[in-house]
């Protein structure tokens, strides 16, 4: 099942020099599988590892991740 | 090494089993085959030794060797599982692993308190003490099933669903 929560984070990585998962893993302190995982939507990380990915490629949360799901 | 195929957006990728969900899988694999050995085995004595001393003490040695055993194994495969990617083994666990395990358990927590419930009403209405027992013993493997098969199925496809 995908989440209602896209991201783009592939992008942002290869937009970095073509970061690998397992550099973006060991700087935001997870295992290179749950990037693997959030990349495609298997998981949806918590506020905090999703604030830290976007510390590292220095953009708004919002640029990252997208909420596609229903409106409240 | 382990690689499981995935067909995804029309194209073929690869992606390496975690040490996490290597584990899981030797957990998984190994409780079945005990529980299909130690089954298959008491299932074999016959109807009126089950409650009888002998029975009943031969169903005890069984389960006893039978647990000595699969903790043996188990160590033995996560440790060649660990030897074969050390950095991997030696990972911390992170918020995703604590998140399949705390699902995983809950499932199996739902499936050992239906089998166990099940076993005393059995009980009340006059099941002996061997079988019983082989309730409870099937309650804790079926638990331990669905708790590692559901963190299989976490780690691959990240839900039930």
């Amino acid at each position: 099942m995908t989440r209602p929560v896209a991201n783009h984070i592939r992008r942002f990585r290869f937009e970095r020099d073509e970061m690998t998962q397992q550099e973006l893993a060991d700087r935001i302190g997870v295992t290179r599988q749950t990037v693997n995982a959030i990349e495609p939507g298997k998981y949806s990380p918590s506020l905090e590892v999703a604030f830290r990915i976007t510390l590292v490629f220095g953009v708004p949360l919002e640029e990252v991740f997208e909420y596609t799901g229903e409106r409240p | 090494m382990s690689i499981i195929f995935d067909i995804k957006y029309g194209l073929l990728c690869t992606s390496i089993l975690s040490f996490r969900e290597k584990s899981s899988w030797i957990s998984f694999v190994l409780i079945l085959i005990a529980a299909l050995l130690y089954f298959g085995t008491v299932l074999q004595i016959p109807l009126r030794l089950r409650n009888a001393p002998v029975g009943l003490f031969f169903t005890a040695a069984l389960l006893i060797v039978g647990a000595i055993g699969i903790t043996v194994l188990e160590i033995a495969a996560h440790i060649v599982a660990a030897i074969a990617a050390p950095a991997d083994a030696m990972t911390p666990i992170d918020e995703r692993d604590r998140y399949v395990a705390a699902k995983a358990k809950g499932f199996a927590f739902l499936v050992l308190s239906a089998v166990v419930f099940i076993t005393i009403a059995g009980l009340l209405l006059g099941m002996t003490s061997w079988a019983a027992c082989q309730a409870l013993v099937l309650a804790f493997v079926v638990g331990e099933l669905v708790r590692y098969g559901a963190e299989i199925v976490y780690y691959r496809y990240g839900s039930l669903k």
